[in-house]
């Protein structure tokens, strides 16, 4: 895996999925994978349980995204989205860029049926409070128990 | 008199500190006649080794700390660089991109017979 100095790629077409253990981590395809981690290994098995949970109460696709969105934030989170491939359309992604204050939430087009744009919107909120207080796991956290509460379970 | 427990009998001799009897010798018991102790010392525990003070402080003070010190490294040292890192609100942000998602099957669910066509969402910033 290239590191260092190397110039981070920001297309997020390119991110390739690796699997670790229950939890797919996507890295880029090139771009610096220091040692510093945003978040502890604890961190990172809350987060996978979340995940686990949530995809488990409504059979979708959850994903978050952490780090730089480019100029058109809503693209590249929809880019990202679309790199699912055929589970694109069931996704839900949580996309925060804390270098730009962003926090973008994308849904599927069959994600989008299940979680309205007022569910979305309340999780947007929820993670702005918590990024807003420099608890960028809260944020995650939070968007993601919210989107999974206003999808509802499998019917 | 009573203090020295049974009465006298066969055996007993008169200790030459105090003048008072003095039970048979038994192994372990025995009296310090250096002309400062009383004779009810009890009975004295020696070293079948002498031991230094030296070698106490190190096997009761040196050794422990020792193997206190190398916890604490093992348990602190080794995962400070393992530490999250801390976000600042406001202060750039010049860490790698993650991206992280979960593996459970998709379960395709119809929504009232529609089919979705667009995507949704919703952003802001802090």
């Amino acid at each position: 895996m290239p590191g260092g100095d190397i110039a981070v790629r920001r297309d997020p077409a390119t991110l390739v999925r690796v699997e670790t253990g229950a939890l797919v981590r996507v890295v880029p395809t090139c771009g610096p994978i220091g040692s510093e981690e945003p978040f502890t290994p604890h961190q990172l098995q809350r987060l996978d349980g979340i995940i686990a949970d949530a995809e488990h109460a409504t059979g979708l696709r959850f994903a978050a995204y952490l780090g730089d969105l480019g100029e058109d934030s809503r693209a590249a989170a929809e880019q990202i989205v679309a790199s699912f491939g055929e589970d694109a359309a069931y996704t839900a992604l949580v996309a925060i860029s804390p270098g730009q204050r962003i926090v973008e939430i994308v849904t599927g087009t069959e994600a989008a049926l299940r979680i309205s744009e007022r569910g979305a919107r309340a999780a947007v909120l929820s993670v702005i409070a918590a990024c807003g207080d420099g608890d960028l796991f809260g944020g995650f956290t939070n968007g993601i128990r919210i989107l999974t509460d206003h999808a509802g379970p499998i019917s | 008199m009573p203090r020295w427990g049974p009465s006298p009998g066969a055996g007993w001799r008169i200790c030459p500190c105090c003048d008072r009897p003095k039970a048979p010798d038994r192994p372990g018991d025995g009296l310090r006649h250096d002309g400062r102790s009383r004779c009810e010392t009890a009975p004295t525990i020696d070293y079948r080794d002498v031991v230094s003070v030296w070698q106490i402080i190190l096997v009761y003070v040196v050794t422990p700390g020792l193997i206190v010190t190398l916890l604490g490294v093992l348990t602190v040292g080794l995962g400070r660089h393992r530490t999250a890192v801390r976000y600042e609100p406001g202060q750039s942000w010049e860490h790698g991109d993650r991206l992280w998602a979960g593996v459970t099957p998709v379960v395709s669910v119809p929504v009232a017979d529609r089919v979705g066509t667009q995507l949704g969402g919703a952003h802001a910033g802090w």
